[in-house]
């Protein structure tokens, strides 16, 4: 559970990281916007109004203001005298809006971080400011925890963030939202995070002469050539199959190893609410379609080609940094982590991603994620709930690249690349917002500047980036392992999410009704544990059932119906 | 008037301890009755709405209440059990010892494993027992395939029960080692001369010697049948065997600080309490009675 | 006839002895296993090579702990926590158990603190409202949050007490003759008589105030309070995928190097080291100490 909860916080961060590393131009952006959708209009009249808008977003306050958070440590070693709480990144922020950040409390890990803040919520004594999840903004709101963010935000957010909140057409800001008040400022993830996409050692595959896969049978027998025909070569039957996650599936955002792609194969959506074929909400989790796809692969854990110890790691990444396996699912970001690791341990690892395996029509289907799915809440009764709005505004403006301090900025850069530290990791808030399209978008820019086709001086500083890195791992390949991760990044994961077609099946519903407050906890354990033990083989696959009707019977009814309600109220 | 003075000396010596127990083991039973409430934090324990005993009703129904006390109770009991025979063998084999030397090492050695954190423990017994461990490659010896014993819910409460063996069976081996050398040795020179050979002197003198300590230790253990070691579950447990070693102590941490269910938690936990303490009310009157001991 | 009763007497004892050294093994075989890792290189560590003897030794895990300053800043607040507790568990533990030792007679209400104490030591409202009590005390964050709520370990004043009570009633009463008051008689009587049991339950409040994890994980709000064991416990979930991202491949190379399998062995070899000074010493104590004071004669 712990290893699990980290594992989300770390792969999270490494998914905002290669992001980040990328961000867009914002203005670039929302350029490339206009015309393909009608969120246009909106970003126009944000843009239209916030010339004063800004004076005041990134306006100093007039007498210095302290702002309290609860921060998540990370793991990046500051030059000696700096302090988590004191650092070239904090005095930056604090010299521009004249906000002094100190911390209540600490907390390394997601895990711990989320024992923090949930501690700090049953005593009532939250900091100024902190980053909450879903679960607990809802319990925030229910108890009347944290400030009305309404007026805040309009008067002083940025120009950048109400762009960026803008392009997912208010479903970032609406999340946050409840009578018509908003609570927390959420972040925006991207919209790519969401496929999970089938990655394979290639040069494995090549050795034993297989093709590419397409169908669930291509992936069964590659699984079964991984295991039984030696692809390291080693002489030793050290390799494994597929490779899983004690997850089973991550439903919204997945990190490597869910079964995601293979549910979505079978068309069953776990964890997202969905319509079934007669237009009522239904739980993705409960179709019969989960069935199928747990049947197959606890036919294949019987049969090997799931790796047996799957569910066991501390990390799951681990067999595939140690190589013993070629085949996994993961999102685009692969290469950022844990491939870059693969890589640097067997140089001869060359990793290609597919759109596998596809659904009896031939199509590749997968759930999408939420946009948003934290949130920066401010205490109740707190003086300056704009502070909060200001801190926002600059770290999004320097993240995105547009902070016009350049000598600051520079030496911001100078530390980051001196040390190794990542400035983002020392925001006061971990909490990023990105254009929704970014990574496609770059992809594309990328792909038509190396035809000649793009100028690409006019690119913005971080397709720029990618675009070198693309051209320096051509040049030298495996040689710089920072211009092979987003080289391989967008080449393999981009070059699928921008040119394969995928039905893409959104959610209907990502929020909490009450009776979830009591309930779901419980219901989740229920429905993880009777997954993994389908697959390992602990239960039969008709236990599926058993598990349907139970889930009904312990409020997942009530559940369904509140659900039903929120969806069609709105 | 002599005892009247005292009175007052001993209560000056006891207030202290007492003031601090009162502190922080009864001020927290002032908050421990949002139990009874649907608690809100921002309300505060005033503030909150009372349920009754809502909280307590739902906790039976919950399909992981039965599985939760079943496996407490199991691998306590199973605890307590292993831990009176294991010891017993052990002092029974130590005691046949007469080269002191030779015995004082190997307590030592024995001791040393009580002494010793969970957290570092559980590190230790991830690494024996995993795919590639030294259990494994002992079943390798013998022809027998790896297991998997961290997933598995047959192989687990026993990795549970035999590694708290392991840490105390020594240590637990101490009172076992003072009864046996409680025995008068008039009783084996009496034997000897009628001739018994070692393992009937075993039969009936020594184990008759020990017989009251064991009984008694074993009614000790009652008031533990609730107890079965959040430190040791909660190092090494994963979400595989939830299903055999999940524990009223690690749901409770789960549910109160995972799922901010915080009245469910808190119900759970003085659920366990009440139980655990008729136990020990029951094992004192047990053993006062027909040991003939007071604990306290 | 004594010939094969002696033959076979000396089969017996060579039987009991080659259990003996199983039971002594059993002990042993995990934390040498743990010991040959630590000092072992990471590809045979992590290939699972590793059995009792290290293999390609080497002292780079040590080393690699040596410029670990967060490992030591913890392994110093382990330590004032171990003075600061202990000390306060003895004086506590002592008054307590001698008062208690007393009889009704002698003091009124004895029964009454008794169940009180054996009433604390079952009932607990469980994480959350501890959480809350001692927020409310404002201790959050400081070693006192670490000690305080520990000062009276029940089950040591019991085991003390009953030694206590296991003294010749005629000490005391002699003293009380000759005028000594219940303080003296206490600390120039009982305490110097004592000294085995005492050596006993401060190892325990030792023992216990070391491998405390969870009270840090709470309580702490930075990680610079946390003692050792919280330390390791968040370390052993952690490290192996927190130290790879974000590194560059130079640091990544170097992290390789030294694999958490044998760098963690290190760290759990070296705080082990404190406890394996400690208790051979006193073991002639405790033994003694726990044998007079939970069995009667």
């Amino acid at each position: 559970m712990k290893a699990k909860l980290l594992l989300t916080a770390l792969t999270l961060s490494v998914a905002l990281t290669a992001c980040g590393d990328n961000g867009g131009n914002g203005n670039q952006s929302s350029d490339s916007n206009a015309g393909t959708s009608n969120e246009q209009t909106s970003g126009g009249n944000a843009s239209g109004n916030t010339k004063s808008g800004d004076d005041l977003a990134y306006e100093k306050t007039a007498e210095p203001v302290t702002l309290s958070i609860g921060f998540k440590i990370p793991d990046d070693k500051l030059k000696s005298g700096d302090t988590n709480e004191n650092n070239i990144a904090s005095r930056y922020f604090e010299g521009l809006t004249n906000i002094k950040v100190v911390h209540s409390w600490e907390a390394k890990g997601d895990d711990a971080f989320k024992q923090k803040v949930n501690l700090a919520i049953a005593s009532n004594d939250l900091p100024d400011a902190m980053v909450v999840d879903r679960n607990q903004l809802r319990k925030l709101i229910d108890n009347d925890m944290i400030e009305d963010l309404s007026d805040s935000y309009e008067k002083y957010g940025s120009k950048l963030i109400k762009d960026i909140y803008d392009t997912t057409d208010g479903m970032a800001l609406a999340d946050a939202t409840s009578d018509g008040k908003l609570y927390g400022l959420p972040n925006v993830g991207i919209e790519a995070d969401a496929p999970s996409l089938l990655w394979i050692r290639q040069d494995w595959l090549d050795k034993l002469k297989l093709p590419a896969p397409k169908t669930m049978d291509d992936l069964e027998k590659i699984a079964k050539a991984f295991v039984e025909q030696d692809p390291d070569g080693n002489g030793k039957a050290d390799t494994v199959g597929l490779e899983g996650d004690k997850a089973v599936v991550y439903g919204q955002k997945p990190n490597p190893n869910g079964f995601d792609a293979i549910f979505g194969a079978f068309h069953a959506f776990p964890k997202n609410w969905i319509k079934d074929a007669s237009g009522n909400i239904v739980y993705g989790s409960t179709t019969p379609e989960n069935k199928e796809a747990l049947a197959k692969l606890a036919e294949w854990y019987k049969n090997g080609l799931i790796d047996k110890q799957f569910a066991l790691y501390k990390e799951t990444q681990e067999p595939i940094v140690a190589n013993k396996t070629g085949l996994f699912f993961g999102p685009w970001w692969m290469p950022y982590f844990p491939l870059a690791d693969s890589v640097t341990n067997d140089t001869k690892a060359d990793w290609k991603a597919y759109a596998a395996p596809l659904d009896a029509d031939g199509k590749f289907v997968t759930h999408m994620a939420p946009v948003t799915d934290r949130y920066i809440v401010v205490r109740k009764g707190y003086d300056h709930p704009e502070a909060a709005v200001k801190m926002l505004n600059v770290f999004t403006r320097y993240e995105r690249r547009q902070d016009p301090n350049t000598e600051e900025v520079k030496k911001l850069d100078d530390y980051a690349a001196e040390t190794g530290v990542h400035i983002r990791n020392f925001y006061p808030f971990d909490l990023l917002l990105d254009y929704s399209d970014a990574v496609v978008k770059r992809y594309n820019d990328v792909q038509k500047a190396i035809k000649g086709e793009i100028d690409p001086a006019t690119f913005d500083p971080d397709t720029k980036q990618v675009y070198d890195f693309t051209l320096a791992e051509k040049e030298n390949p495996k040689k710089n392992m920072d211009a092979w991760k987003p080289a391989k990044a967008y080449e393999v994961g981009g070059a699928i999410l921008a040119n394969q077609p995928m039905e893409k099946v959104y959610s209907v519903f990502y929020g909490m009704t009450r009776t979830m407050e009591t309930k779901w906890a419980t219901l989740e354990k229920l429905e993880i544990e009777t997954f993994l033990k389908i697959i390992v083989g602990d239960l039969p696959v008709s236990a599926f059932d058993d598990f349907v009707a139970q889930w009904k019977k312990l409020g997942g009814d009530q559940i369904t119906k509140e659900v039903t309600e929120a969806v069609n109220g709105k | 008037m002599r005892r009247k003075k005292n009175d007052l000396h001993y209560n000056v010596m006891v207030l202290p301890g007492i003031a601090f127990l009162a502190l922080f083991s009864i001020v927290p039973m002032f908050y421990a009755i949002m139990a009874f409430q649907n608690f809100k934090p921002g309300r505060g324990i005033s503030g909150s709405e009372w349920i009754g005993l809502e909280n307590f009703t739902y906790l039976f129904q919950l399909p992981d209440s039965r599985q939760i006390f079943f496996n407490t109770i199991f691998l306590a009991v199973l605890k307590i059990i292993a831990n009176l025979i294991v010891p017993l063998l052990f002092a029974l084999l130590l005691n046949e010892v007469r080269v002191r030397f030779l015995r004082k090492w190997i307590q030592t050695i024995v001791y040393l494993p009580h002494f010793l954190s969970w957290v570092l423990l559980a590190t230790i017994f991830f690494d024996v027992f995993s795919l590639d461990g030294i259990v494994n490659k002992l079943f390798g010896v013998f022809g027998i395939d790896p297991v998997l014993f961290y997933a598995s819910n047959k192989w687990f409460p026993a990795i549970i029960v035999g590694t708290d063996v392991w840490k105390e069976f020594g240590f637990n081996a101490i009172v076992y080692l003072a009864a046996l050398t409680g025995i008068n040795p008039v009783l084996y020179e009496a034997a000897d001369i009628d001739g018994a050979s070692r393992f009937r002197q075993l039969w009936h003198v020594t184990l008759p010697g020990v017989r009251t300590t064991v009984v008694l230790l074993g009614t000790l253990a009652l008031g533990n049948v609730m107890n079965a070691n959040f430190d040791q579950i909660f190092n090494m447990y994963n979400p595989l065997v939830y299903q055999s070693a999940d524990i009223i102590d690690t749901y409770v941490y789960r549910v109160g600080l995972n799922d901010l269910q915080y009245s469910l938690a808190t119900a759970v936990g003085l659920f366990k309490s009440v139980i655990s303490f008729i136990l020990v009310v029951v094992s004192y009157v047990l053993a006062s009675r027909f040991a003939n001991y007071r604990i306290f | 006839m004594v010939g094969r009763a002696n033959l076979s007497n000396r089969v017996l004892d060579t039987t009991i002895l080659i259990a003996l050294i199983v039971f002594s093994l059993a002990c042993l075989v995990p934390i040498l296993h743990t010991v040959a890792v630590s000092f072992s290189d990471k590809a045979a560590a992590d290939a699972g090579r590793v059995l009792l003897t290290p293999i390609n030794a080497t002292t780079a895990s040590y080393t690699k702990v040596l410029d670990d300053s967060q490992f030591f800043h913890a392994f110093y607040i382990s330590i004032k926590r171990v003075v600061l507790g202990g000390l306060l568990n003895f004086v506590l533990t002592v008054m307590m158990a001698y008062a208690l030792s007393k009889d009704s007679k002698q003091f009124g209400m004895r029964n009454v603190y008794m169940w009180f104490l054996v009433f604390t030591m079952l009932f607990s409202g469980g994480i959350v409202p501890w959480f809350m009590t001692i927020k409310s005390y404002g201790l959050l964050d400081s070693m006192w949050a670490l000690v305080l709520p520990h000062a009276v370990q029940v089950f040591n004043v019991i085991l003390l007490m009953n030694f206590f009570r296991n003294l010749p009633k005629e000490l005391s009463e002699a003293a009380e003759i000759d005028g000594a008051g219940p303080w003296y008689i206490m600390a120039r009587l009982f305490v110097p008589l004592s000294l085995p049991a005492i050596a006993t339950v401060t190892l325990f409040s030792i023992v216990f105030h070391w491998n405390s994890f969870f009270d840090g994980l709470i309580l702490m709000n930075t990680q610079d309070h946390y003692p050792l064991q919280t330390y390791i416990q968040t370390l052993v979930a952690q490290l192996s995928a927190q130290a790879m991202t974000g590194m560059s491949p130079d640091q990544l190379a170097e992290a390789m190097a030294v694999s958490n399998r044998t760098f963690n062995a290190a760290k759990i070899i070296i705080s082990m080291i404190p406890i394996l000074l400690i208790y051979p010493f006193i073991q002639r104590f405790f033994v003694h100490g726990i044998t007079l004071g939970s069995v009667k004669e």
